[in-house]
């Protein structure tokens, strides 16, 4: 191989790249808040190359989770290196940590393990290296600079020769022998990374450094090994630079002719392969021992090609709170993946929810929010919790009652982020004004409620949809005017004692629709005769449609002021259903106009479905006493005190003077303006605008 | 035992079979005893698993990183370091580094279940874990639409059983019925025992990118 005299080619090294995992950082973490602490020492750490990566792959020193542990053991066929970590404790100390003088310390010991002897009992120390960090717990921001130190001893080395390939030197069996003594070799302890080559006939044997003189014995010509991390096919990986200079500083004077096999192992599909192997020979003129440590190289270069740190961003594995909107968002999609590929989880998460009152049916409407992956809940009540609240209103504790209790929508918010901290909640303090409920007219008071009245407009101007979940009827109607008048979609829940009602109000056609003359079917809803079905825009709203159970007598008291007295079950079934009817509507290509039917009795365990999710109901009523369900649908009144066009167009028009006059004056007012009082002379209105001022009615 | 189900002990001895054969084939299978005796307390790895970035996928596409350099970081990261002369002997560096993921697998027993559970996690060279995204896209095509389909494919996101570290985890909850036909053909036949491990991991195993080479069928048919 070497007769030719042709010039020397110049040998260079693929150096090392680093390849952390997610463990190393981890435990790096928890090193650093458990152990280390301040303490700012050198530690002890182990990393490993593997000499059997595919082609393309460049060098890797590997760090894991078990970096850290004293007892290391690299993993099978890999090679063990010794590192330090200098773990920095500020960011400064980081910057201003003097690189030459560590990259300094670090080849002085490569050195001295060379010149004592050491090395060749155990060669994986040539392969040291270090480490250099500063982890910004806060941020979960990691710095790290690494040094795979390469003593320039004996610099500029060359080739007699190009690179070849084993296979082309060696026969098969020779190849196989090699495998086989290697194999040997490294029984039962770690993988040996640096090792002594022999070719007699067809046998290949391998040996260890320290066995020099009995195993290469006088010979002239020598060939040394070392497990090869690199791919390329023309170059050598790292570690044989310090290999080069523990064979100088040791033989160079007994030997004319030196061959290295870049030893390269690999096994696909089963197989066993290291044809690829490079032998290299290297023009190893005597050269001088240096009497002190050679000058050095190894800082790793970063992403952008130059001589400097890198920095990781783990938040998105580490930071606990990215971790659990990762695991909620994965479990959703595995719905959508497995059950419902037209799932639109976007719609549903991007669905920003009012939700006006904090009681049992708000907090468990909010929790089920959370579980669909709604990411912007806003919380409004003006109540305290109070001692009774915890048992049934499932976001407070005992805790939340002291003091006088705090505030039901900034605790209630609060506990939805201690959940899941992925949550946009926001509890809002507010009163919302009623009609029949006089503000008075002293000017603080006016001017008190006017900026409640606009406090709710700006919330459900910022929100997709608003659920009514008050303890009282008349508390409703403001939102129900305002939701309506801005075409936001309303879901509203009412408990009795024994039975609740969930419905969607009906969703106004767009303003721009309705300017193109759909005013004919808008205006004379009751007459027309549509069917089983009634499309969403004209379906009614909670004001159109008594609460009352079908039967029962207009006499009877509405189901919200019994509330105080509810089978506790009734608020969970009520508030899932809420949440249901949402995201069904959601789903729905319709969205808030999808139509519904007007199924009586049992018809809708045989109805097609409308979404993916199934049917879009108008209303659901429950009944604990029969654990039955019904789903009637009815249509828009066109005398409704909250929804209809003539309450609708007072409000555009006259804003909040309209809205005061409601408050200030006796119900007989949106009757006497919607024309009820003149319809139903003999009905018990009344009753309806009864009054409640019980905080602890739900 | 149910139907398609294997004891804890019989985990660790296919396990310890498994082994064997890995070590003979130098297929890289470690044991990890972290809670020895334990049921469910040791496992089985495989790591450094190195798989490229397949060049249709950006994986800085795939997960928007945190824009690095926002604040007072970037003077951190321009610290260079000059004293290193330009040094001849290295292979010059080749503008953009080569993009890979590293696959750790791990083999677990779940008690619950009372079947193994393969969980995994692709992390950058730098440490920072693929998104689930990158991984499917670093699968091969042709098993990319078993993930679709297969039951046995449900994937969630889980916090290793020991390790405590979040991985991803093939979910254990159809193993059983997808195991029982096989376990049921290899007992009628009578051919000595099937490995268990083996004719799951070889079903499951490609999915998410492992394969495991055809020789390791040998087990439990030759001794």
């Amino acid at each position: 191989m070497s007769e030719g005299n042709a010039s020397p080619i110049p040998l260079q090294f693929a150096p090392f790249g680093s390849a952390l995992d997610a463990g190393f950082w981890h435990k790096l973490t928890q090193n650093k808040l458990e152990v280390y602490k301040l303490d700012d020492q050198p530690r002890p750490i182990h990393g490993f190359y593997y000499n059997g990566d595919a082609p393309g792959l460049p060098c890797r020193m590997s760090l894991e989770f078990n970096a850290f542990d004293e007892s290391y053991k690299s993993p099978p066929r890999c090679c063990l290196s010794y590192g330090t970590l200098h773990n920095m404790n500020t960011m400064e100390a980081f910057k201003e940590s003097d690189k030459k003088a560590l990259i300094d310390s670090a080849a002085q010991k490569i050195w001295e393990d060379i010149t004592s002897g050491a090395a060749l009992q155990n060669p994986s120390l040539l392969t040291r290296f270090l480490l250099l960090t500063f982890a910004d717990l806060k941020k979960y921001y990691y710095y790290y600079w690494f040094a795979f130190p390469a003593l320039c001893y004996p610099d500029n080395v060359t080739m007699a020769t190009e690179p070849v390939t084993i296979k082309t030197v060696f026969s098969e069996k020779q190849i196989s022998s090699l495998q086989q003594s290697y194999d040997s070799l490294c029984e039962g302890g770690q993988q040996v990374g640096f090792f002594l080559v022999k070719r007699v006939g067809d046998e290949v044997t391998v040996g260890n450094l320290r066995d020099w003189d009995t195993f290469s014995g006088t010979k002239r010509k020598v060939t040394v090994g070392f497990c090869d991390p690199c791919t390329l096919d023309k170059h050598p990986g790292w570690p044989l630079r310090n290999l080069l200079a523990l064979v100088a500083y040791n033989w160079s004077h007994r030997i004319d002719e030196l061959e290295i096999l870049c030893f390269r192992d690999r096994v696909r599909e089963g197989v066993r392969d290291s044809s690829h192997s490079l032998l290299l020979q290297v023009n190893m003129a005597a050269v001088q021992s240096p009497t002190e440590c050679p000058k050095c190289v190894g800082w790793e270069k970063n992403q952008k090609g130059k001589l400097g740190p890198r920095m990781v961003n783990l938040s998105a594995s580490m930071d606990p709170a990215r971790l659990a909107e990762s695991a909620v968002d994965l479990n959703l999609k595995l719905m959508r993946w497995r059950l419902l590929p037209s799932l639109d989880l976007d719609r549903i998460g991007s669905c920003r929810c009012l939700l006006l009152g904090s009681g049992t049916l708000g907090c468990n409407v909010a929790r089920c929010l959370l579980g669909w992956g709604v990411r912007t809940i806003t919380l409004v009540d003006n109540a305290k919790v109070s001692f009774s609240n915890p048992v049934r209103q499932s976001l407070f504790e005992f805790e939340d009652c002291l003091q006088g209790g705090r505030s039901k929508a900034e605790a209630a918010a609060e506990k939805l982020k201690r959940i899941f901290p992925g949550v946009n909640a926001t509890g809002v303090t507010l009163s919302i004004p009623m009609p029949g409920h006089p503000v008075g007219t002293s000017e603080e008071a006016v001017s008190q409620t006017r900026q409640d009245v606009q406090k709710l407009e700006e919330l459900l101007q910022s929100h997709d949809a608003v659920f009514l979940l008050m303890d009282t009827r008349e508390s409703r109607w403001l939102p129900t005017v305002m939701a309506a008048s801005r075409r936001k979609l309303v879901i509203n829940a009412a408990l009795g004692f024994d039975t609740y009602m969930v419905c969607r109000h009906g969703l106004k056609r767009p303003l721009s629709d309705q300017a193109e003359g759909g005013s004919s079917t808008e205006t004379a809803p009751m007459h027309s005769t549509m069917g089983r079905v009634i499309p969403g825009h004209m379906l009614g709203c909670y004001f159109c449609n008594d609460v009352v159970a079908p039967g029962n007598s207009t006499r009877d008291r509405t189901l919200d002021q019994q509330c105080t007295v509810t089978r506790p079950g009734i608020s969970m079934v009520a508030a899932a259903m809420a949440v249901e009817l949402l995201v069904s509507v959601l789903q729905h290509p319709d969205g808030g106009h999808a139509s519904a039917d007007t199924l009586g009795k049992d018809d809708h365990f045989s109805a097609d479905y409308t979404s993916p999710l199934g049917l879009v109901p108008h209303q659901l009523r429950g009944f604990l006493s029969r654990f039955h369900t019904v789903l009637p649908a009815s249509l828009r009144f066109d005398r409704c005190t909250a929804c209809s066009e003539l309450v609708l167009e007072k409000y555009e028009t006259d804003g909040f003077d309209f809205l005061l006059e409601a408050f200030n004056s006796p119900s007989s007012y949106l009757e006497n303006l919607t024309g009820l009082t003149q319809l139903h002379l003999e009905t018990q209105e009344a009753e309806i605008w009864e009054l409640s001022d019980d905080e602890d009615m739900m | 035992m149910a139907a398609g189900t294997l004891t804890w002990c019989r985990f660790k001895d296919e396990a310890s079979q498994l082994l064997r054969h890995s070590d003979r084939i130098k297929d890289g299978w470690e044991w990890t005893e972290v809670e020895e005796d334990q049921a469910g307390g040791s496992f089985l790895v495989k790591k450094d698993v190195i798989r490229q970035v397949d060049e249709r996928v950006d994986a800085r596409d795939c997960v928007p990183l945190e824009e690095a350099e926002d604040e007072d970081n970037s003077d951190v990261l321009g610290v260079e370091y000059n004293m290193e002369e330009a040094d001849t002997n290295t292979v010059p560096c080749e503008l953009k580094e080569t993009e890979y993921y590293r696959y750790q697998y791990h083999v677990l027993y779940s008690t619950s279940y009372s079947v193994p559970v393969l969980y995994f996690i692709a992390s950058r060279p730098d440490g920072s874990l693929a998104s689930l995204d990158e991984v499917w896209s670093s699968v091969p095509g042709s098993f990319q639409s078993r993930l679709q389909d297969d039951r046995w494919t449900f994937l969630t996101q889980q916090e290793h059983p020991v390790l405590g570290c979040p991985m991803f985890q093939l979910h254990p909850c159809h193993t059983a019925t997808m195991m029982q036909p096989v376990m049921q053909e290899t007992h009628d036949k009578d051919r000595g025992s099937c490995n268990y491990l083996v004719s799951w991991l070889s079903t499951v195993g490609p999915v998410v990118g492992l394969n495991l080479p055809l020789s390791y069928a040998q087990i439990g048919h030759v001794t």
